[in-house]
């Protein structure tokens, strides 16, 4: 797989999961760009318009799924893919997060191979 | 409407008792396995007050109950529904109240009940008449000019004053003043008008009949007879009579009068009271006690709150004051009273021989208990008292049910507190619990997947190891501290003090986070004596400096300094830990050691259930100590934590608390 010259940008409050995030895109060739709160995270959307977002849920400023459809609907641009990445459970979460626009929903913890394969099958 | 089956019909009325009659029907109804039907007179829609509201509420209760309810404009079109469905063999039994004939001069009319009685007969209905307590009548015009029993003392006051009336008139006479009959009658009529004042009527009319004797005998012509010659003499006697009569009706009644008033305030004060001390306590066991002794204060006799066995709500039995022995006789009474709803005992319809009077506590919804109330032989028991017990014990169901509402109220309302902050503790505490691991399995999964490609260097694996290290230490801290305060918040925390030198915990402390320390330097000076010992709990102690030096790793940035230094001062022995973060928001010093409280900063987020300062603080506040935390004046903040007990370990131990 190869994720060469793709920007994608990881919204998540953890450092640690940034950091194995970065070196597993950046294996791929990526480009990674990394935000710890959802209004910082807002911020990058609009100042380097990713090809992907990977968005966790429970961030300390804001919950996720309230700036989901932010992230939709920047750039007038639908087509801009986001995965939901979360220790949250359930049919409910799961539902409302695909409802309001996102592509992929992951469960924390996960392999990483997991994370690459939804990252390719949504990125544009 | 006509019925169509075979049903229960109880009437209502505005009466404030009338939900007993309801609960008659409704009791019937359900044994019977029938129907039951509520007749009750359409309120004026011009006049709505307190009753009619009451009426109203009571109608719906019943339909809520499943009752049905009929309406009507006058006593004569119920009588008629009645007497047509039981024609028609619908009705099962009646419940009313009994009414009082009315006089209309000399012709007497059938009460309302006594005509349905009377109805009811000819279709062999059954008809249950419940008489209702507490309707009011004034006290009529003998019953106030006779308020106290004849005590002795009165009857030898009076005559202590009759003879001072004479000794008096005696005197006069000796100094040769000349008295008229008449004179000599109005110092009579004065010494009876002040006697019916004090005494009552009775007294007076004796003391009148006294005055006129002594009179007539001593001072009319002709002396020493009962004969009165002279018409003016007699016409005195008899005007003294009638004005002596009259004038000591009107003051034993103006007395009276007046001990009315002063009783009725008396008693509305003490419901008053006993409605302020409910409103003022929301614990059932005061509550009663406070108002026990208001009553008894009020009422000067003994009295009992009955309520049913916790075991079976069918028995009942007396349960304050716990001292109180019942005969057998008042024993049956009061089972009787709580099985029927009704009055018995001294003064009703049912009695047997027997001290005591039993008042059902009942509200319309439930049955609370009984209220016994015990008659001494000499209380004149009177309608005016039957009715205060009755209020005493409306009163009393009415607050004893309120209480018992609150009280499920709090406890649902508590459950749903606790409910909630359990759900929230659980979402936080697996979300701080999966966060690590998915660091771990995350980089984990990595280093599987790259370890085989060609461009993987050390450096890579390197930070991956690192990183899952890292995240498993946190989640052993998070583990322990989450246990941790379980256990101290259930009290099953042991603390095993002894002496301790201070620097141990700390540089065991140091060994186990040297990992999470790699980026920043520790300096530890050591102000006090090598051999200051302190009394502490080693491992408990450990985890207090493990988990604030833990904080200032994760609140300050890489390659600053973390001072953490030895002191003692007047009383105590303290660590200080310093860091050089950007220290703590003014408005969060206060909170910061309550639970769940979180630090959140702009850029580096700290995750974390905010556990572990309060567990600082619990450990070090139950080994006698304490936590503070300030800003320094330059950059960052110090944690202090103190311990009280503390000595030098050489020959003399000295111990300050």
């Amino acid at each position: 797989m190869n994720l060469k010259e793709k920007n994608i940008l990881v919204i998540d409050d953890t450092a640690s999961i940034r950091t194995f995030l970065r070196m597993s895109l950046e294996a791929e060739g990526a480009t990674f760009h990394g935000a710890a709160t959802a209004q910082a995270g807002l911020d990058m959307v609009y100042a380097i318009k990713p090809d992907l977002v990977i968005l966790d849920l429970g961030l300390p400023d804001k919950d996720g799924v309230d700036i989901l459809p932010d992230i939709k609907n920047s750039h007038g641009a639908r087509t801009l893919p986001v995965v939901i990445l979360t220790v949250r459970k359930g049919k409910y979460i799961v539902d409302n997060v695909l409802e309001k626009g996102a592509n992929a929903y992951l469960n924390k913890p996960f392999i990483v191979d997991d994370l690459l394969e939804v990252i390719h099958n949504n990125i544009a | 409407m006509p019925l169509n089956k075979k049903n229960v019909v109880v009437y209502i009325d505005q009466h404030p008792k009338t939900f007993l009659l309801l609960r008659n029907a409704a009791k019937k109804a359900k044994e019977r396995n029938i129907d039951w039907v509520v007749l009750y007179l359409k309120p004026d829609s011009t006049l709505e007050n307190a009753h009619t509201k009451r009426l109203m509420r009571l109608v719906t209760l019943a339909e809520s109950f499943g009752a049905k309810t009929q309406s009507f404009d006058d006593q004569d079109a119920v009588i008629d529904y009645m007497a047509y469905n039981m024609s028609n063999q619908k009705i099962d039994s009646i419940v009313i109240d009994q009414y009082n004939r009315k006089n209309t001069f000399l012709f007497f009319k059938k009460s309302f009940s006594e005509k349905i009685t009377f109805i009811a007969q000819k279709y062999a209905v059954e008809v249950q008449i419940i008489p209702l307590l507490g309707e009011y009548h004034e006290p009529s015009f003998w019953d106030r000019l006779q308020e106290k029993n004849i005590q002795l003392k009165h009857i030898l006051s009076s005559f202590i004053l009759i003879a001072f009336s004479i000794i008096s008139i005696e005197i006069l006479i000796s100094n040769n003043v000349h008295l008229e009959v008449s004179q000599i009658l109005c110092v009579f009529l004065t010494i009876s008008v002040i006697i019916s004042m004090r005494y009552g009527f009775l007294l007076g009319v004796m003391s009148i009949i006294l005055g006129l004797y002594v009179t007539n005998y001593h001072y009319m012509i002709p002396y020493k007879t009962f004969n009165i010659n002279n018409n003016s003499d007699n016409f005195s006697a008899v005007i003294f009579l009638i004005s002596s009569i009259i004038l000591a009706a009107t003051s034993a009644f103006s007395r009276s009068n007046t001990m009315i008033i002063l009783q009725k305030e008396k008693r509305i004060q003490a419901l008053f009271n006993i409605q302020k001390i409910a409103n003022n306590s929301d614990n059932q066991e005061d509550t009663l006690k406070l108002i026990y002794d208001e009553i008894s204060d009020l009422l000067q006799v003994r009295i009992a709150f009955c309520f049913p066995k916790a075991d079976n709500q069918d028995d009942i039995t007396v349960s304050y004051p716990n001292n109180i022995e019942l005969s057998e006789n008042d024993l049956k009474l009061l089972k009787i009273c709580w099985k029927n709803e009704a009055v018995t005992g001294i003064n009703t319809l049912h009695k047997l021989r027997n001290f005591w009077r039993f008042e059902p506590m009942i509200t319309a919804n439930n049955a609370i208990g009984v209220l016994a109330v015990e008659i001494p032989l000499d209380l004149r028991f009177d309608a005016s008292f039957a009715r205060l017990i009755s209020a005493l014990a409306d009163q009393i169901a009415n607050i004893i049910e309120r209480l018992e509402l609150s009280k499920l109220m709090t406890q649902n309302h508590v459950q749903i507190e606790r409910e909630k902050l359990r759900s929230m503790l659980l979402s936080s505490v697996s979300h701080d619990l999966k966060t690590p691991l998915a660091s771990i399995i995350g980089s984990m999964s990595l280093y599987a997947r790259l370890r085989t490609r060609n461009n993987f260097t050390p450096e890579i694996g390197d930070e991956l190891v690192e990183n899952t290290l890292d995240e498993a230490q946190r989640l052993d801290s998070f583990i322990s501290n989450i246990l941790d305060m379980t256990k101290i918040e259930s009290g099953d925390i042991q603390f095993n003090q002894e002496w301790v030198t201070p620097n141990i915990p700390l540089h065991n402390v140091q060994k186990r986070l040297s990992q999470r320390l790699r980026h920043h330097t520790l300096i530890i000076n050591n102000y006090c004596d090598d051999n200051l010992q302190i009394m502490c709990d080693l491992m408990m102690t450990e985890q207090v400096l493990q988990n604030i030096l833990d904080n200032a790793v994760k609140y300050s940035p890489y390659d600053t300094k973390i001072h953490v230094g030895l002191y003692t001062d007047q009383n105590s022995f303290y660590y200080s830990i310093k860091d050089q973060g950007k220290g703590i928001p003014e408005n969060k010093i206060s909170a910061i050691f309550d639970k769940y409280e979180r630090l959140k900063q702009s850029d580096t987020q700290v995750a974390g259930t905010g556990l572990g300062l309060a567990i600082c603080k619990a450990i070090i506040e139950k080994q006698n100590g304490h936590i503070t935390v300030h800003n320094n004046s330059d950059v960052g903040a110090e944690f202090r934590i103190y311990f009280n007990n503390y000595r030098s370990n050489s020959d003399t131990q000295t111990q300050l608390d």
